[in-house]
């Protein structure tokens, strides 16, 4: 079957008007019990339907629906579990969810969001605790130990020899540097080894780099 | 307030420029409420397909004048038989109705390719302005307007790096895909040195940011790749050939077939699945992308 242009009516109203087109029509023959069976579930499938619509098209406000929009995104479903919702709820409007599910938690936090500064209240907290959970804070100086890789890319053997010796004296700053640069080994390996592992490393992302060939 | 055009761009192909843009502008208009347009500048139409049936998309191109290729031939033979309003798709994808009635597609053809030539040869003055030129139309209508760029940097990815405020770079992490970055990264610095005369009254322009995708964790390579990526972007930023806050937006995007399978039934990854690792990278993405398209005034 073709598949309806996104630029036509929608194709339901169409087989709907339809639908009540032939029915007026036919009325006089229609009758029976098995008619009037069917009429009666169509006509629950219509008030179900119609009620649905009025969910979807009603006046809420804005805020409101951002925050219902925010909840239903994957990656704060699968971000903020029931212990982080019940924070954001403690937080946001003092109130305590008693909801141990998942799902649950979520309408309740939906059910508080009353008015709309309360449902701001709530998408602050929540983008916080998300921000803070995606992105945890570091603590170590990440750009600093990432332009030293780089540095000893650039050192012959003689300077790096003499750089192992003087500035990495101890495994931990081996380590640090390692950790930094998402290089294999930084928790087995001894401290030359992973320093002849950073050399290797350090050596092939400076070769790597155009612009440090010129 | 005019939409931010931003350019998904890397001359090297399938590093993710068609899967971030169909996902992330999905991601943008249903969690973020913001009025989308993609536009597929790709002559495989794959942005297109990706969000259209292949019947509506054959409905839709049936007419030529409803894709992208008229929008430049129209300046190479000095037609007028691009209308962006009916070349627009509004409310991809479709089924019954809109699935996200905020995200539109202006569609991208074959004869796309057929374009690259003519633009070339064609005499018209400033061949790089005719996108933007176009665009200028519906910018106040969007919030963010998607470029889905072909993988090289001739004719028709020039329009797109003009029409552009931001150009966001996608990666994948390995050794090999670094040294194209910087070469991509230089081709657009010089690119903007030899037009900065045209730019004047628009927000300056720059390499916003890069993503990461086709990310495995349990591999130390992509690990590397990403540091590789982290200690480049540092050294493009002190170079001053990507904005000042250039950054590699978080988190990368992990290979997920869900994303392909979600192509074949043309549908954004968080439709066909929303609880794949697609739909929760892709979701976290556009928080981060919303984050540092605002930090960049």
């Amino acid at each position: 079957m073709k598949s309806p242009s996104p630029q036509q009516p929608l194709p339901i109203a169409e087989k709907l008007e339809s639908l009540a087109s032939r029915i007026r029509k036919e009325h006089p023959p229609l009758g029976g019990p098995t008619v009037a069976a069917a009429i009666r579930k169509l006509s629950t499938a219509i008030d179900r339907f119609e009620a649905f619509l009025n969910t979807v098209t009603e006046n809420r406000p804005a805020a409101l629906a951002e925050l219902e929009q925010f909840l239903s995104s994957p990656n704060v479903r699968a971000g903020l579990k029931v212990p982080d919702l019940q924070a954001v709820a403690k937080e946001a409007v003092g109130l305590r969810l008693k909801s141990e599910r998942l799902s649950k938690a979520r309408e309740e936090l939906l059910h508080a969001a009353k008015t709309a500064t309360l449902a701001k209240k709530i998408l602050f907290h929540a983008r916080q605790r998300l921000a803070l959970k995606a992105r945890p804070p570091q603590t170590t100086d990440l750009r600093g130990l990432r332009a030293e890789l780089l540095r000893i890319g650039g050192l012959d053997e003689t300077s790096a020899e003499h750089v192992f010796r003087t500035a990495y004296r101890n495994i931990t700053s081996v380590r640090a540097l390692a950790r930094a640069n998402a290089i294999r080994g930084a928790e087995r390996l001894d401290r030359e080894t992973l320093w002849k592992e950073i050399l290797v490393q350090a050596r092939r992302l400076r070769a790597n780099i155009r612009h440090l060939q010129n | 307030m005019a939409a931010r055009v931003v350019a998904f761009m890397n001359f090297k192909g399938g590093v993710g420029k068609t899967a971030s843009v169909v996902n992330l502008g999905a991601c943008l208009a249903q969690f973020h409420n913001q009025r989308v347009l993609v536009v597929d500048l790709d002559p495989q139409a794959s942005a297109s397909l990706w969000l259209m049936t292949l019947d509506q998309y054959r409905d839709h191109t049936a007419r030529a004048a409803r894709t992208v290729s008229q929008l430049f031939n129209d300046y190479i033979k000095g037609t007028n038989a691009f209308d962006i309003e009916k070349a627009i798709v509004r409310g991809v994808p479709f089924r019954e109705v809109p699935l996200i009635p905020k995200l539109d597609l202006l569609p991208a053809a074959v004869d796309l390719i057929k374009i690259e030539e003519r633009i070339q040869d064609s005499r018209q003055n400033l061949p790089h302005t005719f996108l933007r030129r176009s665009l200028v139309a519906v910018l106040d209508r969007y919030d963010y307007i998607l470029l889905d760029c072909p993988p090289n940097f001739y004719s028709v990815a020039r329009n797109a790096v003009f029409a552009a405020d931001d150009i966001v770079v996608p990666y994948i992490p390995d050794f090999l895909s670094l040294s194209g970055v910087e070469i991509f990264t230089d081709l657009v610095a010089d690119f903007y040195k030899k037009i900065a005369n045209h730019l004047t009254g628009r927000r300056k322009p720059g390499i916003s940011a890069f993503i990461v995708s086709h990310y495995m964790a349990r591999q130390n390579v992509f690990e590397q790749g990403v540091n590789d990526l982290e200690i480049l972007a540092d050294l493009l930023r002190d170079a001053g050939k990507v904005r000042k806050e250039a950054r590699v937006l978080q988190p990368g995007i992990r290979r997920c077939v869900r994303v392909a399978e979600a192509a074949g039934r043309h549908l954004p990854v968080i439709l066909h699945d929303r609880q794949s690792n697609g739909a929760i990278d892709y979701s976290a993405l556009a928080d981060d992308f919303t984050t540092q398209l605002r930090a960049i005034k």
